[in-house]
């Protein structure tokens, strides 16, 4: 066991725990489901990341080090798919603060395609509107 | 015969279609962290598991494709990736800290190769770097929605439509092929310098991609060129 390497570990968690902490202030305090998704993905990513690498250096074991690369890929591949669900299920309930949003272009082109919809003779209420389900 | 009709696809090819070397090369390996031990009995147990997971529970394939990695350019996309996540990691905690309002906003972004796999590797990259998550991914036109997370200015949005695009010129240039790189509609080779094609290079390739396809029969696993 090298003493000073699981000092750096100790560190490392330390960091990682607070940016946990960060994470779960995020998800008090920023007001809408988007906000709070760049908080879950990012904060928490690196601080999972920053963890794990702390407890591979207090450990100081091999087996233990793969398993923990193997926790960190598994998080790099899932956070960005459930940020992806979780934002455009959201959109599609309108579940967002609109005053928050200051460019819309995905609202844009969805009512884009909802008018090309109209006009190719669909009746308006067979055509989802996201903005009337509320 | 199948229940369709159609001559019935022999062992060998189903086993084609479902089970690649790569995939059982990843699940293996996976097994094998799992179990945090690399021992002979490990590889095996975990091959036979891939073999069985790759055969009955197959992934939907895309178009065959030449596996290639230049790895200068992959070395530069996972440096500045890792580079991304810290940056993007404590302007996030900065903003939290600081009880600010962010202003948000949603873009559309074209990205430029013509693959599903390169779609989703530039969408779940672009959801762990600054200011970004991906909201929607269109996948026959190939157009992500990305949602941007504190936008000061105009020129901010440019800013990040850039790089987004930056960010799958990177992944292109560390894993596509020459043909995809092209078809992208960049110079072949793993340097950012190498820019991107002009009208002409681009109306020569695109010509001789129809002869080529003219040259042999159709296939369905042909990658389109729009």
């Amino acid at each position: 066991m090298i003493v000073w390497l699981q000092v750096v570990g100790v560190i490392l968690i330390a960091a990682g725990v607070a940016l946990t902490f960060v994470t779960a202030l995020g998800m008090i305090r920023l007001s809408s489901l988007f906000a709070r998704m760049h908080a879950a993905t990012k904060p928490q990513v690196l601080g999972l990341v920053v963890m794990c690498g702390g407890l591979a250096l207090v450990m100081q074991r091999a087996n233990v080090a793969a398993t923990l690369l193997l926790v960190v890929i598994m998080q790099f591949i899932a956070a960005p798919v459930s940020a992806h669900m979780l934002g455009r299920a959201t959109y599609r309930l309108r579940q967002q603060d609109d005053d928050a949003i200051i460019v819309d272009e995905y609202g844009e082109d969805i009512e884009r395609a909802r008018r090309h919809l109209v006009q190719d003779g669909y009746s308006d209420e067979s055509v989802t509107d996201p903005k009337q389900q509320t | 015969m199948t229940a369709t009709g159609g001559p019935r696809r022999s062992f060998v090819d189903s086993w084609r279609d479902r089970v690649s070397p790569l995939s059982l090369a990843m699940l293996t390996l996976m097994w094998v962290l799992l179990w945090g031990d690399l021992s002979w009995g490990n590889v095996v147990a975990g091959l036979t598991l891939s073999v069985i997971i790759a055969f009955f529970v197959p992934m939907p394939r895309g178009p065959r494709r030449r596996l290639v990695i230049r790895p200068i350019a992959l070395l530069r996309l996972a440096v500045v990736f890792a580079k991304d996540v810290v940056v993007a990691a404590t302007q996030i905690a900065w903003t939290i800290l600081r009880g600010k309002k962010p202003r948000e906003a949603i873009i559309r972004v074209q990205t430029r190769a013509h693959s599903d796999g390169f779609l989703a590797a530039t969408a779940g990259f672009t959801a762990l770097v600054p200011g970004s998550i991906v909201v929607d991914a269109h996948r026959m036109t190939g157009m992500l929605y990305i949602h941007l997370f504190d936008i000061e200015s105009r020129e901010a949005l440019d800013d990040a439509h850039a790089r987004v695009l930056e960010q799958e010129e990177r992944i292109l240039r560390a894993l596509a092929t020459d043909e995809e790189l092209m078809i992208a509609g960049f110079r072949p080779g793993g340097s950012m310098k190498a820019g991107r094609l002009t009208e002409a290079e681009m109306a020569e390739f695109k010509a001789r991609r129809l002869a080529e396809a003219k040259n042999k029969p159709a296939d369905s696993n042909e990658v389109e060129l729009s």
